[in-house]
């Protein structure tokens, strides 16, 4: 007996450090212990509107003690968001709620990931613009909250486009040679996105759809390159090439801080930054216009992007996380407020546009309003290998020498190589 | 640590009565505690790194995007598939560029900066901690700082060229250029650290060796070629082939610094085992060619082993 009750004294230290070890792999076990509180955990990307979403949350807390939702901003780079989903969703210790973009909303849904909305979304949908709630949808059902909408757009330096008695492109020729006029030894004409990526797509695709084209056909089954791909493949390769445009930025197109610095004329950019000029650079008088078009006379384009969120079907209880955004974002849209300003963006719904009138017709949110949110089209949904394809085909447009009829050829077997993939 | 003092002291009993009786004893209750003690590290290994390996293989035999349920078996088609992967292969071939590039680079610039530290004894502690300095520097500060000394307009590099008239080089913005700029931070990286390795190395060369040399009118570069450099041949191996897996394993300073571009000219075999598993959902895929890589790297190891059983011989 003695030399049982010693193994188990000596081998206490280590049963605890195992314990201790293992504790933080069951962490759900530890949460109930501790609490009889359901904990919805909520993940996004760290962003301009987090603190307006936090809050939402706070206020969400205190009506619902039983019920409680924790944010968290996991980083502020996309592509690191996306590996720790999946990382988390694999290990089964994903979150209740995703915050998702439109790259990888078909990923999610084709692996059973998105829980359905239809019940939540359902009472509310004739308040919500067509497109907006098609982009949510796949065979039939919703499968996410419908996002808020961020609008690309071309924005210029008022004074120097004064100083050097320049107008506001309006053609992709004009928008070039302004920019070969503002460039000087310490300032850039245009400012455009130079790594590869969504974001960089996401960024290039209105220089296609202003001429018609597309890259994949619009029930999804078919590439869709043409001659309006080769167009805006060529304007892309026309920037970098001319010198106008930096070729390595610091941290992405998205950012204006060259812009508020004046180091940049131009910057093609979403409206999220609006609200981050005004901030940081208040002093900078500048003004926004819809992307320049090939030739007068056409209609313009932009992309709406944003982030929806999506619920967990795989989560404790979608059910209740279902409820908490149907909460924050279906059930009253003056929740939308405080968050929409955050980042500027354009809502969803046609009540919240209409109650918010004099946010979105005031300054050059009435530029976006009238000229560039009409002419907008969806950020597209196609899968991973279509992304892939498209941001190679750009890098090769900017960075290579390759004629572009070859990188169309690419482009386009790549593209069919990925729908062919799923 | 009580019981090792039970089984190994404290008894007046006969040796031969100690090892028929209390000898078993003892022997049980110390490998039941070197058990005990093992077990922590031992269960830790199997689960994250044995587990995770073994899984690692069974994923790469499936097709399987990590977030679906399913996950269809496929045998070893994602294997056959990396040998139709152009961009696979170009990842590859830009990797053993790198590795070529990389690996003399680095073997060159520790070797001098050991000679640098051991010729300056009084100096040696201060070039040591300046040497070294990069290799405690957190890969993302110094992805940091090299984005800005290589910035086109603004960086440092660029600045003094145009002090002498040259013109701008993008350093990290030209795909002749991009992964030529990566190898000058790797090496920058890497070189505090074989330094180290080197100048364990050289002082363990005898001065006599030196001295005779110097009485039989040896120059100094004679000196370093027959003498330092021979004696330095076990340093050098495991310099050479530590530094050549190393070149197949980079990943943070590509990641923070281009992110495999521009056009993918910094595209190398990790980044892109990242771009299929964390971008495009291929996780079978990119666990297949993690193995492959895994192979690569074994062969280099063995190669290492290989050689230094030769050189102890």
């Amino acid at each position: 007996m003695k030399r049982v009750k010693m193994s188990f004294k000596s081998a206490a230290p280590v049963v605890f450090a195992l314990a201790m070890s293992f504790g933080s792999v069951f962490p759900g076990v530890n949460a109930q212990a501790s609490s009889a509180k359901e904990t919805i955990n909520l993940w996004m990307l760290n962003a301009a509107s987090t603190p307006a979403i936090e809050q939402l949350a706070k206020e969400w807390n205190v009506l619902h003690p039983n019920i409680q939702v924790k944010v968290t901003a996991v980083t502020n780079d996309t592509n690191t968001y996306f590996a720790k989903v999946a990382t988390a969703i694999a290990s089964g210790a994903g979150p209740d709620i995703i915050y998702m973009s439109a790259a990888d909303y078909q990923q999610y849904v084709s692996s059973g990931i998105a829980y359905p909305v239809d019940r939540w979304l359902d009472k509310n949908k004739s308040d919500y613009y067509p497109n907006v709630l098609k982009s949510v949808e796949t065979n039939g059902h919703f499968y996410a909250f419908p996002k808020t909408l961020q609008l690309m757009v071309l924005y210029y330096n008022k004074a120097m486009f004064a100083q050097s008695h320049l107008q506001p492109p309006k053609t992709w020729s004009q928008m070039l040679s302004d920019a070969k006029k503002l460039t000087t030894k310490n300032r850039y004409g245009l400012q455009i996105e130079t790594h590869e990526g969504g974001y960089q797509n996401f960024e290039w695709y209105p220089w296609v759809w202003m001429q018609g084209g597309n890259i994949i056909s619009d029930n999804g089954k078919k590439v869709a390159v043409n001659q309006a791909t080769a167009n805006a493949l060529q304007l892309e390769r026309n920037i970098m090439q001319s010198g106008v445009a930096p070729r390595n930025l610091a941290t992405g197109g998205f950012d204006l801080t060259s812009f508020g610095q004046n180091k940049v004329a131009m910057a093609i950019s979403g409206t999220w930054a609006i609200p981050f000029l005004a901030q940081n650079y208040p002093k900078v008088k500048y003004g926004i216009v819809p992307y320049p078009v090939p030739k007068l006379g056409m209609k313009s384009s932009s992309d709406a992007g944003g982030w929806m969120w999506m619920i967990n079907s795989r989560g404790k209880d979608p059910i209740a996380a279902g409820n908490v955004m149907n909460w924050m974002t279906n059930e009253n849209p003056n929740r939308y407020t405080a968050w929409l300003k955050a980042e500027d963006n354009w809502p969803p719904r046609k009540s919240v546009v209409t109650a918010m009138k004099n946010f979105y017709q005031t300054g050059v949110n009435k530029v976006v309003t009238d000229q560039v949110l009409p002419v907008a089209g969806m950020e597209p949904e196609w899968n991973a290998g279509v992304v892939k394809a498209v941001g190679d085909a750009i890098q090769a447009a900017e960075f290579t020498n390759e004629p572009i009829s070859q990188i169309m050829q690419k482009l386009k077997q790549a593209c069919q190589n990925a729908l062919n993939n799923g | 640590m009580a019981w090792f003092k039970l089984g190994l002291a404290g008894s007046d009993s006969p040796p031969v009565q100690r090892e028929n009786t209390r000898g078993l004893k003892r022997r049980t209750r110390e490998a039941l505690a070197a058990y005990a003690l093992l077990a922590p590290a031992v269960l830790g290994l199997v689960t994250f790194v044995v587990f995770p390996m073994i899984y690692a293989f069974w994923v790469s035999l499936h097709r399987w995007n990590a977030l679906s349920l399913q996950m269809p078996w496929v045998g070893l088609q994602n294997y056959v598939s990396s040998f139709q992967d152009t961009d696979w292969l170009q990842a590859l071939e830009r990797t053993f560029l790198y590795t070529v590039i990389f690996v003399p680079s680095l073997f060159v610039m520790s070797l001098i900066l050991a000679l640098i530290v051991k010729s300056v004894p009084h100096l040696s502690g201060v070039f040591r901690t300046m040497f070294f300095l990069p290799v405690v520097m957190s890969p993302a500060i110094s992805g940091i700082i090299w984005t800005l000394v290589y910035s086109d307009r603004n960086g440092l590099i660029n600045r003094y060229l145009e002090k002498f008239g040259i013109d701008p080089v993008h350093w990290l913005s030209s795909t002749h250029v991009a992964l030529v700029s990566v190898v000058i931070v790797s090496v920058w990286l890497g070189m505090g650290y074989f330094m180290i390795i080197f100048l364990a190395g050289l002082q363990d060369i005898p001065k006599q060796y030196y001295e005779a040399a110097k009485i039989d009118g040896a120059s100094s570069w004679q000196s370093f070629w027959f003498i330092t450099l021979p004696n330095l041949r076990h340093t050098n191996i495991f310099v050479l082939i530590v530094s050549i897996i190393g070149s197949f394993q980079v990943f943070d300073q590509i990641m923070l610094m281009t992110g495999g571009g521009p056009a993918n000219s910094t595209t190398l075999v990790v980044l892109y085992i990242f771009q299929q598993s964390f971008e495009q959902y291929n996780f079978g895929y990119a666990a297949a060619l993690s193995f492959i890589l895994f192979m690569i790297i074994l062969v280099f190891t063995l190669l290492q082993v290989k050689f230094l059983r030769i050189d102890e011989e």
